[in-house]
Formats: structure tokens, C-alpha cells, sequence
């Protein structure tokens, strides 16, 4: 059986036995049917549910009032009484203000937190992405194996690609392999930008709001230069000066004709950490000579009526005859074909949906609670009802006036849930991290709106359904005898208890979703990188290559600015790096291990590379294992280490003699390639490099991700493989924020049109990287503190309800002699007795939501029992708590009052 | 005898909307549950979608009310064992007929008085 049709099943329980009885196969198997028949995305489902509730609570209604006289029907009433009820039912909430106020601020909240998650996941994960028909776009990656299904595109194979499919309409190639620096317009400022040919835009569909975009003239090589640039850019550099595309803008010292303006909403592709891109400019290099050098990432829009599969199946065929004709480039490389939607919301899809369904879970907590306090209201209101009805009010008329009162009440809590969604939304907008796509465009919407109503309205009716079938028993006679204690008050009585074990149930759900995250994330944040973050202040530089052409004059830079830094009076050490520890360079790259026979193709060895300075070890406390790190002695070369690829143009002086490079590796790396023998002097080559001699062995840091296990890496000197683009890492013994002002006095003292905005700390460079985490972890845990306060308060109402009725025995046992402390060990149990069984049916669901989420989750077990002890307890000790004070009323009776009034 | 029909028939109109449709898809021939919502939802080319609540409830009444027969299960052995048959009664027939006269002495109105154009 699906969970659907159990639900269903269990929500059939609201008929009379019965109808159950005769036609409830019937009914499961069409229910059965009409969800097949179905749409299956969310809304469809939504869509679905929503007229499956609607459906049944109509017939309940029905079945469960069926003495109706002809002339009291729904339908013969004329609507002049919609007026009267709704005042009446205000009336009705005013007498009890603090309940009335109570129901609204609980329904006002669920609904709220459930709105703003809703609003969250419209906008990232289902609203369609601002490109032309954006259900028909892809992105083709390479496939290497399992391991590596998003490989980055070689440049042949996009040539080839876009020679031989027939399933695209068109594709298009992008590179992040640029810098560009904006002077002359303020600041200095390194942009984010991407390198696109000239299909892109057509491919995206979408048109400049000013100018034109590039057509395939400005895409040869030798023409490339003129850009598109972004909306924001436009308007925060520019003043959004209509003559724009008129004007050049100044980019690595260069002049670039500027083409237009694209649209607001176009962020495609996203840079580092997912920021928007403010520039776009044509490749214009003879890429397709470029064999091997796997640097594109490919979009591709499909032709009409072919479908993502088809378009696998043919790329199949295309990669596999790749790899027969160039087995040497292509062993091994296959082709990944994903909807472009699925692949910008992936990183966070799931984190999402586990918080949507947390949300879920509060929402029919909260129900839980509304329900239960109708349910108690309802019971005050016999008295009144009876009357009602012996005056002849239909019980349509009751049934009526009840639906609105809650209809009343849910409109109000409604109305407030989407006030608090909008402020939360607000708060989640300026606090969430950058790299969850499109979350700060979050806002309330029409479809928000109308998720937020049909919140309200099933909400409104799954708890107004519950008092209603309480009343739908009333017996006139029954009621009319003050206190009697028909079967319908234990009816009622079982009815909350259900509703409380059903909130234990949904609060365990939550709680264990959330310990296993908080463990998670305490896990992660204490984990040892290897090496020490706190005091080091990170600053990027890019070298305009127009300036910095030749190694010798960015290694000059380098030298010069490590200097200036180590010299300041706080500082300890300054050094740079190509990657930034946790940052988003990627950096796996093939090794050839000298004295070893070639590998097979598609089996190379790899392993992860750094350009560093000498200090760089000394600045990050990374301790060494074995030999020595880089010293300045270490053999100064004017050129590139590493070639590419074998057709990259050659540099100049490459004649000249070169000395031995020197590298050093971790210890991963020394025990995967050399496990039984010391790798000191060893030689390896990289790509297309001269071989490489190690000299040290350092100790294994966690460089890329805290949750990933360090991997083979090594390092390479400055000296010898000078980067244009490298961060400067700076540690102080202050606050390393002190630092940022006299950094960028020193770099502008050496070369002023160097832009320097990026300065943070490296631990706000790790923090950023586990940002997302840590809000959905601190999310989670405030939706489980707040079912666990809701589900206080179930057990609380029901224990104490059910201890009022009993004041009476209570009294008569004290009486008779009764020791206090049994009679409190009594009330406790019951509360106890409601709590077990609800964690025995949420450990179930817990562990279900453990395993949705294993993936997210950090060294721990879905089924951690150290998480479920720890939650037994505390929801245990919290119903033993909330029974406590009921108990200790009662002992307080006075058995002599009790017995007087007998 | 045939009086007495017509004053049983006219005592439970007027038909609801669900009731109407039911009928109507009982009148061509017998048919289980989700065959009636499959039959109504099909001409009425998915204006009355009707749900397992709706039907059932409709079916429970008319039942009652002996308009409609329940023929139990089906017989043929390929047929899902959880269905029932349903049949319209001489009396849901009679009902059916007297409501659509009386639609159909509305629509005659309607398009003589160019309400509704006739195509």
C-alpha cells in the first residue's frame, strides 16, 4: 500500500462505519485510479490532494448530518444569512477572547513558516528560469566513469559535438578562464564574468534590453574584444546611460566596446559561490585546435519533440565514436545530458524539500493543537447547542455556523500567516547564503498567495471537521441535563488523545531530522582542516594579463607585495595561493609518476595541485611531515611549469635552460603513489611539464570542503609557476578585519588600478562554504523547537483536561486515605502512556526522513541510536513535565470540598 | 400503476447536478463507480469531475431512494473483485425523464427567446 492510499484510508475513518463498511474497497480503488491519473509533479499533486479533501469533506458533511429537512438544505438558504453568521461567529470568538486570540496566533504562525518554506522552494526549485522555453535547455557535461559524471568539456569534443548532433537547435560553449578587472568607472573591481561564444544568447533566448549581443564576426579569434554587461552593472557603474552601447569600458587595462545590456533577471552563468555574472564576452580563440584541454561547459537547447533521453542516446553514440578515433584524447569519456533547471537547483533541491517537509510536519502540528482546543471548546458549547436544537435549529443551520466560525478564524490566521511569511522572507533574503540560486528574489506572489489560502482553508477544515463530528452526536435530551457524562465526552476525550499522540508522532519526525542535522553540522565545524584558519586574512588579486604578460613580471608582483605585507608590524607571515583552501577552484589534474610503465588511457593517476609561496605552509600552520618546503633559492624559472595542452603556443625563451622544479606533496599522495618506499627525490610530470622532483612531505589538510576526506595533492613554488590570479593569505596576531586597510594601501602603492574588494577572512571563507548547512540545520531546529512547544502544550491541555474530569475521584481517594504521591504517579503515567505510543509510531517516520536525507548528512547514521535515546528522553521528560503541573493541581483538591458538594 | 410511478419519480425532483449525471450515465448501460465518474467526466468533457466521496455518497442515496439497483459483484472473472454494478431502476428512469423534460421545456424557452442560439 502507498503512503497515499493509507492516508486515504485513514482519512475515510470520518465517515459512519457503515458507509465505510459498503463502500470503502470501492472508493480506495477510484481513489487509487484518479491518482494514477494524476499529474505528478508537486503542484499536480497539490492540485490533486486538494480536491481529494474537498471531495471527501463535503460527503462526510453529508453522511454525518443526514437528518436534513428539504427547507434547511445549504442550498435553499438565501445568502442575506452569510452576513448574520459571520457575526454571530464574531460574537461567538469576542465571549472567548483568549482561545479566539490563541487559535489565531497558532494558525498564524504555522501557516506563516509554512508560507515563507513554500515561497522559498516557488522560487528556487519551480519557478522556471528566466530564459526562452527554459524546459528545453541542457547542459552536456562529460562523463568520466561514475565517480566524475560532470567532467568539464574538452574543446574538441565541443567542435565535434556541435558538428555531429542533430538533437539540438543549437549549443553553445562557455569558459570561466578570465579575469576581468573594471577600472575607470570608480573603483577598481575584479567582475564576475564568463567567455560565451556567439550561439549563447540564441541558445538562452533571451534579447539585450539596450544593444545587441555579439554575432559570430566578434567571435573569431583576434576579435573577441567587446562585451555584454549586466543589468546591475550597468546601473551601478554607468548610472544606466542609455548611450551605453556607444561607449567602451576599460577591462585588464584594455579598451571593450561595449555591445548592450542584459536583463535583470538574467544571471546565467553563475560564478563562483553562485554570484550573478556582470560581464559577458565573445571566446574568440581557435578552440577547436585546443585538443584535450577540457575547459567549457556546454548549454544546449534541444530541437522541438526531442526529448533530454533521445538526446543522451545520441550523444552515446557520438562519444563512443570519439573515443574509437581518438583513443589517446577520449578513452573513456562518455557525455552527460541534464535539463539546465535540474542542474541549477541540484545543489540544493534536497536540502529544500527536507525543510518543506519539516514545515509540513509543524503545519499538521499545529492543526493538531487547533483541532484539540476546538475540540475542548466544542465540549463547552453542548449546552448551548442543545438549546439550539430543541428550539428547532437545523442541524445544517449549527453546522453552518460552526464552519464559519472557524472559516472566521482561519481567515484571520491566515491573513496574519502571510504577514509573518512576509517578514520572515525578508529575514531569509538578507541572511541566506549566495549560493542557494535566485533566493533573494523570494517574494510573495499570486501562487504564494494562493498556497498560503489553501493553507488556511485545509487547515480550517481538517479542524473544523473534528468538532463537528463531536456535534453531529449531540443527543437533545442528553445534553439538556446539566453535567451528565454521556459517552460522547469519552469519545471526545479518545479523540484528543489521538490528536496529541499524532503531534508526539509528527514532533518526533522533526526532532530527529534535526538532531541528526545538529550533530551533523557539530561534527563538520569541529572537524581538524589540517591547518589553522583563525587570524589569516584572504585577499584575491587578478594581474590584468595586458600588464602582467611575461611569469617574471607577475612573480615580481608577488615578491614584491609578500614583502611589503611582511614587513607591517602585525603581521607574522604573508604568503599566496592559486586556491584558496575551501574556495571554488577546482584542481584535479593528471600525474605521470616517472620510473612507471604508462598507464592504460581513462587510468591516469591524478591528483590535486597548489601554486603556493614559500611561507605558505609557515602562514597556515600546515606542519611538515618529511623533507623541506620551497625556499626563494629554489630555481627561479621565466616560464610555465605546466603546459595544458600540447598545442598551447609555446612561451618565449623556451630554449633557455631550465632548472629542476621542485614540488611538495601530502601524505595522501605519498601513500598512494609511493606507499612502501620514501618519495623524497622522486620524480613526477604534470600533463606536459619536465619532470618534477619532490622535497617534502607536508601533512594532509582538508582543502577543498571540510566534509571531504583529504585526497592525493601537491604544491607547486610560485617561483617556478607564477599565477596571474592568486590570493594573498595574511596572518596577524590582531583582528585580522584591522588588517583589510592597510592591505589594499600596499597593493595600490604598488600598481593603483588593481582592484581589491574581495577581503575576508579565511574563516569566512570556510564558513561560506558550510553557510547553507548551517541555515538549514538552524531552520530545522527551530521548526522541532517549535512542535516540541506545541506538543507541550497537546499534552498539557489533554492531561489536565482529563484530570479536571476526575477532581471528583481524585477528592474521594485523598478521602479515603490515598498516598499523594501515587495518585501524582497516576496523572503522570497517563500523560507518559500518550507520549510512548507517540514515539513509537514518529521513530518510524523519523527514521523514514533519515533516510531522504542520508546524503546531507555528516558521519552519522540515519538510524544514529545515540540521536533516538537522547530524543526519547527529552520528549518523555517533556510529557512528564507537562503532566506534572496538572498532577500537582490535583493534589491540591480538598477532599473535604469535594465530599461537601457531593 | 404507471401513476403511481410518476408521483414517486416526481417526489424526488428536483435531481441535483450529481444525481442528474449519474442517472444519465446509468441510462446507456450498467456500470461500476469509477466507470460512471470515467462516463460523466467524458461528456461532460471534464466540466464534473466527480470524486470517490461525491460518488458514493450520490450512489449511497440513490440507492435508497430505489432509484438505482446494486447488481453486486461483476461476474466475469477478469474484472477487479472490488467493484460493484449499478442499474437504473423503472423509477431512477422515470425521474431522469421527467427532469430533462422539464430542461428541455427551459432550453425551448431559451431559444425562442434567442438566449441560447441554436446551432
Amino acid at each position: 500500500m502507498t503512503t497515499g492510499e493509507w492516508l486515504y484510508r485513514l482519512l475515510l475513518r470520518a465517515y459512519p462505519r457503515q458507509f465505510r463498511q459498503r463502500f470503502e474497497a470501492e472508493m480506495v480503488a477510484m481513489f487509487v485510479d484518479q491518482r494514477r491519473a494524476a499529474s505528478p509533479t508537486i503542484g499536480g499533486r497539490l492540485r490533486f490532494w486538494t480536491a481529494v479533501i474537498v471531495d471527501l469533506w463535503r460527503s462526510v458533511l453529508r453522511e454525518r448530518l443526514p437528518s436534513r429537512p428539504q427547507h434547511d438544505s445549504i442550498r435553499s438558504m438565501p445568502m442575506g444569512n452569510l452576513g448574520y453568521d459571520v457575526r454571530q461567529a464574531w460574537r461567538m470568538l469576542t465571549r472567548a477572547p483568549a482561545l479566539a486570540c490563541f487559535v489565531i496566533a497558532l494558525m498564524a504562525l504555522t501557516i506563516g513558516a509554512t508560507t515563507a518554506a513554500f515561497s522559498v522552494v516557488n522560487t528556487v526549485l519551480l519557478r522556471p528560469f528566466p530564459f526562452a522555453r527554459p524546459d528545453r535547455l541542457v547542459i552536456v557535461w562529460e562523463r568520466r566513469g561514475a565517480d566524475d559524471p560532470r567532467n568539464a568539456v574538452g574543446a574538441h569534443e565541443y567542435a565535434e559535438w556541435k558538428a555531429r548532433a542533430h538533437s539540438f537547435e543549437r549549443m553553445a560553449a562557455i569558459v570561466f578562464d578570465r579575469d576581468f578587472n573594471l577600472t575607470g568607472a570608480g573603483e577598481p573591481a575584479a567582475l564576475i564574468g564568463a567567455r560565451v561564444t556567439s550561439d549563447f544568447f540564441p541558445v538562452m533566448g533571451v534579447a539585450p534590453i539596450v544593444g545587441r549581443v555579439f554575432g559570430a564576426d566578434e567571435d573569431r579569434p583576434g576579435h573577441g574584444q567587446v562585451a555584454l554587461i549586466s543589468e546591475k552593472l550597468w546601473r551601478d557603474r554607468f548610472g544606466s546611460d542609455a548611450s551605453i552601447a556607444s561607449r567602451s569600458i576599460t577591462i585588464n587595462g584594455e579598451p571593450y566596446p561595449v555591445l548592450g545590456v542584459m536583463p535583470a533577471g538574467f544571471q546565467f552563468p553563475p560564478g563562483p559561490g553562485g554570484a550573478a555574472p556582470d560581464i559577458w564576452t565573445p571566446i574568440a580563440e581557435p578552440f577547436h585546435l585546443y585538443r584535450g584541454r577540457h575547459y567549457m561547459f556546454v548549454v544546449a537547447r534541444l530541437r522541438e519533440g526531442v526529448t533530454v533521453e533521445q538526446a543522451q542516446t545520441e550523444m552515446n553514440a557520438i562519444a563512443a565514436s570519439l573515443e574509437l578515433a581518438l583513443p589517446q584524447l577520449n578513452k573513456g569519456h562518455a557525455v552527460n545530458v541534464q535539463p539546465l533547471h535540474s542542474e541549477l537547483v541540484a545543489g540544493v533541491q534536497r536540502a529544500l524539500l527536507v525543510l518543506f517537509g519539516a514545515v509540513g510536519l509543524v503545519l499538521l502540528i499545529g492543526c493538531c493543537n487547533v483541532a484539540n482546543l476546538l475540540v475542548a471548546r466544542a465540549a463547552t458549547r453542548h449546552q448551548e447547542i442543545a438549546v439550539r436544537v430543541a428550539l428547532g435549529a437545523g442541524r445544517w443551520r449549527i453546522a453552518r455556523q460552526l464552519l464559519i466560525e472557524g472559516g472566521v478564524l482561519a481567515a484571520i490566521g491566515g491573513a496574519g500567516g502571510v504577514l509573518l511569511a512576509q517578514w520572515l522572507i525578508g529575514f531569509a533574503t538578507r541572511f541566506a547564503p549566495l549560493d542557494v540560486p535566485r533566493l533573494q528574489t523570494a517574494q510573495i506572489d499570486g501562487r504564494v498567495l494562493a498556497f498560503a489560502a489553501a493553507a488556511s482553508v485545509m487547515t480550517g477544515l481538517i479542524f473544523g471537521l473534528l468538532p463537528l463530528a463531536q456535534i453531529a452526536r449531540v443527543q437533545v435530551s442528553d445534553r439538556l441535563k446539566s453535567g451528565s457524562r454521556g459517552i460522547a465526552k469519552t469519545g471526545r476525550q479518545r479523540l484528543r488523545r489521538a490528536l496529541v499522540i499524532a503531534e508526539v508522532a509528527l514532533t518526533m519526525v522533526i526532532a530527529a531530522g534535526a538532531g541528526l542535522f545538529l550533530q551533523s553540522l557539530h561534527r563538520l565545524t569541529h572537524v581538524n582542516p589540517g591547518f589553522d584558519a583563525s587570524h589569516v586574512v584572504a585577499v584575491d588579486i587578478a594581474l590584468p594579463e595586458a600588464r602582467y604578460r611575461t611569469a617574471a613580471r607577475r612573480h615580481e608582483f608577488y615578491d614584491s607585495i609578500l614583502t611589503r605585507l611582511a614587513a607591517l608590524p602585525m603581521v607574522r607571515s604573508a604568503s599566496a595561493t592559486n586556491f584558496v583552501p575551501h574556495g571554488s577552484g577546482s584542481s584535479g589534474i593528471a600525474v605521470a609518476i616517472e620510473g612507471r610503465p604508462n598507464p592504460p588511457p581513462g587510468q591516469e593517476a591524478t591528483a590535486s595541485y597548489r601554486v603556493v609561496t614559500s611561507d605558505y605552509f609557515r602562514t597556515l600552520g600546515i606542519a611538515i611531515v618529511r623533507g623541506r618546503v620551497f625556499r626563494d633559492s629554489d630555481a627561479r624559472t621565466a616560464l610555465p611549469l605546466i603546459r595544458w595542452f600540447p598545442q598551447q603556443p609555446l612561451p618565449e625563451h623556451i630554449d633557455e635552460p631550465q632548472t629542476s622544479p621542485v614540488a611538495v606533496i601530502n601524505q595522501s599522495m605519498a601513500r598512494r603513489y609511493w606507499p612502501s618506499e620514501d618519495p623524497i627525490g622522486r620524480k613526477f610530470r604534470v600533463l606536459f611539464s619536465p619532470s618534477i622532483t619532490i622535497v617534502g612531505v607536508v601533512h594532509d589538510t582538508r582543502n577543498h570542503s571540510l566534509a571531504d576526506q583529504p585526497g592525493p595533492e601537491f604544491y607547486l613554488s610560485e617561483n617556478q609557476e607564477p599565477w596571474s590570479r592568486m590570493t594573498l593569505l595574511v596572518r596577524s596576531d590582531k583582528e585580522p578585519a584591522s588588517l583589510a586597510a592597510a592591505i589594499r594601501t600596499e597593493i595600490w602603492s604598488i600598481d593603483r588600478d588593481l582592484p581589491s574588494s574581495g577581503i575576508r577572512t579565511l574563516e569566512e571563507v570556510i564558513e561560506r562554504n558550510i553557510s547553507s548547512y548551517r541555515l538549514v540545520t538552524w531552520l530545522l531546529g527551530a521548526f522541532a523547537g517549535m512542535g516540541l512547544l506545541l506538543m507541550t502544550l497537546g499534552v498539557y491541555g489533554v492531561v489536565s483536561y482529563a484530570t479536571a474530569q476526575r477532581f471528583h475521584e481524585i477528592g474521594i481517594r485523598l478521602a479515603l486515605g490515598a498516598d499523594r504521591r501515587d495518585i501524582r504517579r497516576l496523572i503522570v503515567v497517563n500523560g507518559l502512556g500518550l507520549a510512548i505510543v507517540g514515539i513509537a509510531i514518529g521513530v518510524g517516520g523519523a527514521y523514514a526522513l533519515g533516510r531522504f536525507a542520508a546524503n546531507l548528512l555528516y558521519e552519522i547514521k540515519p538510524g544514529d541510536p545515540g540521536t533516538y535515546a537522547l530524543l526519547v528522553t527529552l520528549v518523555l521528560a517533556i510529557a512528564a513535565a507537562a503532566s506534572w503541573v496538572p498532577a500537582q493541581r490535583a493534589l491540591r483538591i480538598d477532599p473535604v470540598r469535594v465530599l461537601r458538594t457531593e | 400503476m404507471a401513476h403511481r410511478l410518476d408521483d414517486a419519480a416526481r417526489a424526488l425532483l428536483p435531481l441535483t447536478p450529481a444525481v442528474l449525471h449519474i442517472l444519465l450515465s446509468l441510462s446507456a448501460e450498467d456500470r461500476h463507480g469509477l466507470g460512471i465518474a470515467a462516463d460523466v467526466k467524458d461528456f461532460t468533457h471534464g466540466r464534473l469531475v466527480l470524486g470517490p466521496g461525491t460518488l458514493y455518497g450520490t450512489i449511497k442515496r440513490l440507492l435508497e431512494s430505489g432509484m438505482v439497483e446494486d447488481l453486486g459483484q461483476p461476474s466475469s472473472e477478469d474484472d477487479d473483485p472490488r467493484r460493484r454494478y449499478y442499474r437504473i431502476t423503472p423509477l431512477g428512469r422515470r425521474a431522469l425523464e421527467l427532469e430533462t423534460q422539464g430542461i428541455e421545456s427551459i432550453l425551448n424557452v431559451a431559444k425562442r427567446r434567442r438566449v441560447l442560439r441554436t446551432s
